[in-house]
């Protein structure tokens, strides 16, 4: 990953050279930047189908080391869970420091920096959002992991093909999850209303019309208290999911077992 | 006599077939027990029923006196009629396993017989057969001083050669306190070990005695006498 992230960097910092070589250079350009996609997309692919596969071969021929040792069933999906967190924590850092250095050899961090000063000076919290955005961030991707052990602990309960099974009751809780989402969102979007119109008044009063508003330090307070309430509402929501997850993995395996 | 292994009505079905129907057993303290049957009998269910790996469909199943669960894998053995190593692990990987989890497993006794066996624990499974696999597992599972041994077709798929060399194993290191239960078809292979034996047909139990009692009320061998009751079943 990161020796695809060297050689894109330098071709995109490379100069002109004028004539065949600029179309050459823009064509390898191009590629160098198609292969780059083509990793970073690969590292969240191997990182997810290994993360899927642990937990599959523990249902399958593996399942009869590990479900005759003297382990308990919160053992063996904690076990696992932390497991593919740790994997998945390491794909997301390897791919942002890729960008991280991308971004530092095009000489794009100054600007960045500028800008990261320029809302910063006017109030906006930056610290607590970066903090709430990978909290959000893990505690979404937990869901994620949890919604593939139940689904491969609950699927082949409804059909002979345990692969065909495990897809069935992804797909299942995956509706279930938008059926959740949707019932709270009219919930949210309520909460989200009269906060911002309470936050509104109370920043702006009623100068709200006048655009220059928009750059004073308020603006930014209003957008944190938004912030708060989509943090809320989407945290709110991950965690129901992990623990619903959680537990139909659990009851599924230690009270339901059937390997074939 | 205190069980080690006991059955009450255990039912197992799968979709509408019964695997197992209505059994009734109860095995005690150290003896070694034969779990006969054909093909499709139930005695693979009944294992994996007793490991924990199946769930009843109704009745239980109790080892040692509690259902199956974290206590009573403390004190079962159990070899599975398939290998179950990944390929990337290394046979002395398996060992460590089992010692970290094992308290009772013995694992200078597995290294011994491993190297008796001339197999090179640095390998990984991958570069194993599948008879040197099934070897590894045995040695595992025989290492350990358990309460009950569960040996699920430990002969089956394996020349008379090997056959003779798994007995031995079996009856050399197994712990004298405990029981074992060897699920076969190939009964004439272990019937000189065994002091009881279960018959199952078509998921019922439809005998259960020792060795000595079949042979006395017979004249003859427990292989003859299983034959037989194939034959009864068929006819039926």
């Amino acid at each position: 990953m990161f020796l695809v992230t060297w050689g894109a960097n330098g071709v995109l910092e490379s100069g002109s050279f004028g004539g065949i070589a600029d179309t050459i250079y823009s064509l390898f350009k191009g590629v160098m930047m198609v292969v780059y996609i083509g990793v970073a997309v690969a590292v969240v692919v191997v990182t997810v189908i290994i993360i899927i596969m642990r937990y599959y071969k523990m249902l399958g021929d593996e399942g009869y080391l590990w479900f005759t040792l003297p382990v308990t069933a919160n053992q063996h999906i904690s076990g696992k869970l932390i497991v593919a967190t740790v994997w998945s924590i390491a794909s997301f850092v390897v791919i942002v420091l890729s960008i991280l250095i991308l971004v530092a050899r095009l000489g794009l961090l100054g600007t960045i920096g500028d800008g990261v000063r320029y809302i910063t000076e006017r109030g906006f919290h930056l610290t607590p959002w970066i903090i709430g955005i990978l909290v959000l961030l893990l505690i979404q991707g937990i869901a994620g992991i949890l919604e593939f052990y139940a689904a491969m602990s609950i699927g082949p309960h409804f059909t002979k093909s345990r692969l065909g099974g495990s897809v069935i009751g992804y797909i299942i809780i995956y509706v279930g999850t938008q059926i959740l989402a949707a019932i709270g969102l009219p919930l949210m979007t309520f909460v989200l209303e009269n906060m911002s119109s309470a936050a509104s008044k109370l920043f702006f009063g009623d100068s709200l019309n006048s655009l220059e508003v928009l750059t004073e330090p308020s603006i930014f307070a209003a957008i944190d208290l938004i912030g708060i309430v989509v943090f809320v509402y989407t945290t709110a929501l991950n965690v129901i999911l992990c623990v619903a997850c959680y537990i139909l993995s659990h009851q599924m395996v230690n009270k339901k077992l059937n390997l074939g | 006599m205190e069980a080690i292994l006991e059955t009450r009505n255990l039912t197992k079905r799968f979709g509408a077939f019964p695997a197992l129907s209505d059994v009734n057993i109860c095995i005690g303290s150290g003896r070694i027990v034969g779990l006969l049957g054909a093909n499709g009998s139930g005695k693979t269910t009944l294992i994996k029923l007793a490991n924990g790996l199946l769930t009843p469909t109704e009745g239980e199943i109790l080892i040692g006196g509690v259902k199956p669960g974290t206590q009573t894998k403390r004190i079962v053995s159990y070899l599975p009629d398939r290998t179950y190593f990944d390929n990337w692990m290394k046979v002395k990987d398996c060992l460590k396993l089992f010692a970290d989890f094992y308290e009772d497993f013995n694992i200078a006794k597995a290294g011994d017989m491993l190297l008796a066996l001339g197999i090179d624990a640095d390998k990984p499974f991958r570069s194993l057969s599948k008879g040197t696999k099934e070897k590894v597992q045995l040695v595992l599972v025989m290492s350990r001083s358990a309460h009950l041994y569960l040996l699920d077709e430990p002969i089956g798929g394996v020349d008379p050669a090997a056959r003779d060399y798994i007995l031995n194993t079996i009856i050399r290191n197994y712990n004298e306190e405990g029981t074992v239960i060897i699920s076969t078809h190939l009964i004439a292979d272990i019937e000189k070990v065994l002091d009881d034996v279960i018959f199952l047909m078509n998921g019922r139990v439809e005998r259960v005695s020792s060795v000595d009692a079949i042979r006395a009320a017979s004249g003859k061998s427990v292989d003859e006498v299983f034959r037989e009751v194939i034959r009864c079943e068929v006819k039926f």
